[in-house]
C-alpha cells in the first residue's frame, strides 16, 4: 500500500474521530449514534498503521491492488450503514406519524364542547360512540 | 329501516391549506347529504384551516404537524376504526368531489364489496396527459391482478370496516391504487361506480411534473415489483402498527 494512501487513511480516522468528539462536546448527538463511527475510525487507523493485514488478505482474495481491496471494504461498510439508517428513519416515520395520529384523535375525544359528528342532534350515539374509542384508546 | 339506520358511515376530509375551499365544500356535504357523518383531518395546515373549521363548529382531528394526503387520511381511518363505523369515505375538502355520489358508493358497499372507487372514465374516457399517467397504473394493476380500474387514481372511494382496520393497523396501506392493487389481491371485491368531478376552484393541485414522475415511479415499482411479494389475506389478523 502507498504510503499516500497509508496517510489519507490516518487523516480520516483522526477527522471523523474529531468530528464525532465534538458533536458529543457540544451535546448535540447521542452517544449510542457515534458507535458505528469510532469503530469505523479505529478500523481506518488499524489499516494505516498495520498494512501487512490488507496486503494479506488482498493476496488470498486474488485482489491485484490492496487499494482496490480497502475502497472495497470501505464501500461495503457504508453501504451497511446506509441501509440500517434506511430502515431506522422508516421506522421513526411510521413513529411520528402514529404519534401525530393518536394526538389528534385524543384531543377530539377529551375535548369538552367538540361538535358533535352526527347532523341530527337529536341522535345520543356520539356520546356512546366516543366513550368506546376513548375506552379503545386507553384514555 | 332500523337495520338501515345502524348502519353507520363516515366521511373523512383530510384538509391542508383549504381555508378558501372549507366552507362551501362542507356546506354543500351537509346539505346534500344530512344523514352521514363527517370529520375534517387537518393536515398541519399553515393556513386558517383549522380555525376556520372551530368557528364553523366542524368536527375535526388537528394534526400538529403535515403528515401528506396519506398520514391524514389514516388518522381518519383510525378514527373510524376506533368510532366503531361501517364505512368509511374519503372526501376532498377543496371542493372537486360531488356529494351526490356518496350515497351511491356507500349502497354498493351494501351490497358486498369492499372498496367502491368513483370513476370519471367508466362513461367517456378523457384523453389527456394528466390521464396517461392513470393508464398506466391501471394497465398495472391489470397485469398484476387481473383487474380493470378505469380511474386508479381517484381520490373518492369508499371502504367497509374491514379494509378500515387495515388502514388503521396496517403498515402501507394508503389511498393510493398501490394499495387498492394490493387490496385486490389479498381477496377485496373492487367495485366503480361513474362519478362527475369539479375543476378546483381555488388554489392550485399540487401534482407538478416532478411530483407525477415521482408518483409514477413509486406507483410503478409498488405495484410491478412488491405485489408479488405482498400477498396477505384479508382473513389473517394485523398487528403490525
Amino acid at each position: 500500500m502507498s504510503p499516500i494512501l497509508r496517510v489519507l487513511l490516518i487523516a480520516g480516522a483522526l477527522l471523523t474521530a474529531i468530528f464525532f468528539v465534538r458533536l458529543i462536546r457540544k451535546r448535540r448527538l447521542q452517544i449510542d449514534h457515534t458507535i458505528f463511527w469510532m469503530l469505523f475510525s479505529m478500523l481506518l487507523l488499524l489499516i494505516a498503521i498495520f498494512p501487512q493485514i490488507i496486503t494479506w488478505l488482498a493476496g488470498i482474495l486474488g485482489f491485484v491492488s490492496p487499494a482496490n481491496f480497502v475502497f472495497l471494504m470501505i464501500i461495503f461498510l457504508l453501504i451497511l450503514r446506509l441501509f440500517s439508517v434506511t430502515l431506522k428513519i422508516s421506522r421513526l416515520e411510521q413513529q411520528v406519524a402514529s404519534l401525530t395520529q393518536n394526538l389528534a384523535i385524543r384531543d377530539y375525544l377529551t375535548q369538552q364542547d367538540a361538535p358533535t359528528l352526527t347532523q341530527n342532534s337529536e341522535s345520543s350515539s356520539r356520546n356512546e360512540k366516543s366513550s368506546r374509542s376513548k375506552e379503545r384508546l386507553g384514555l | 329501516m332500523e337495520e338501515l339506520d345502524r348502519y353507520r358511515a363516515l366521511v373523512i376530509m383530510p384538509a391542508f391549506n383549504e381555508a378558501d375551499n372549507i366552507v362551501p365544500t362542507v356546506e354543500n356535504l351537509k346539505q346534500t347529504c344530512p344523514q352521514l357523518d363527517f370529520i375534517i383531518v387537518n393536515d398541519g395546515s399553515s393556513d386558517e384551516t383549522a380555525a376556520i373549521c372551530r368557528e364553523h363548529g366542524f368536527p375535526l382531528l388537528d394534526l400538529p404537524v403535515n403528515l401528506g394526503l396519506a398520514g391524514a387520511v389514516t388518522t381518519g381511518m383510525k378514527f373510524a376504526w376506533l368510532s366503531g363505523y361501517d364505512a368509511a369515505v374519503q372526501f376532498d375538502s377543496d371542493g372537486q368531489h360531488r356529494p351526490e355520489f356518496l350515497q351511491p358508493l356507500l349502497d354498493e358497499l351494501k351490497n358486498g364489496f369492499d372498496v367502491v372507487c368513483g370513476s370519471r372514465n367508466l362513461e367517456k374516457r378523457e384523453i389527456s396527459a394528466r390521464m396517461l399517467g392513470g393508464r398506466l397504473i391501471s394497465l398495472s394493476i391489470r397485469l398484476t391482478t387481473g383487474v380493470v380500474l378505469t380511474d386508479p387514481t381517484s381520490g373518492l372511494r369508499a371502504y367497509n370496516r374491514r379494509i378500515i382496520e387495515r388502514f388503521a393497523n396496517q403498515i402501507n396501506i394508503t389511498p393510493e391504487p398501490d394499495t387498492i392493487s394490493y387490496l385486490i389481491g389479498a381477496g377485496a371485491r373492487v367495485k366503480e361506480i361513474p362519478v362527475v368531478m369539479n375543476k378546483r376552484s381555488h388554489g392550485r393541485s399540487y401534482l407538478t411534473f416532478s411530483t407525477s414522475i415521482k408518483y409514477m415511479l413509486r406507483m410503478g415499482i409498488s405495484i410491478l415489483l412488491f405485489q408479488t411479494f405482498r400477498k396477505g389475506s384479508l382473513d389473517t389478523k394485523v398487528n403490525e402498527r
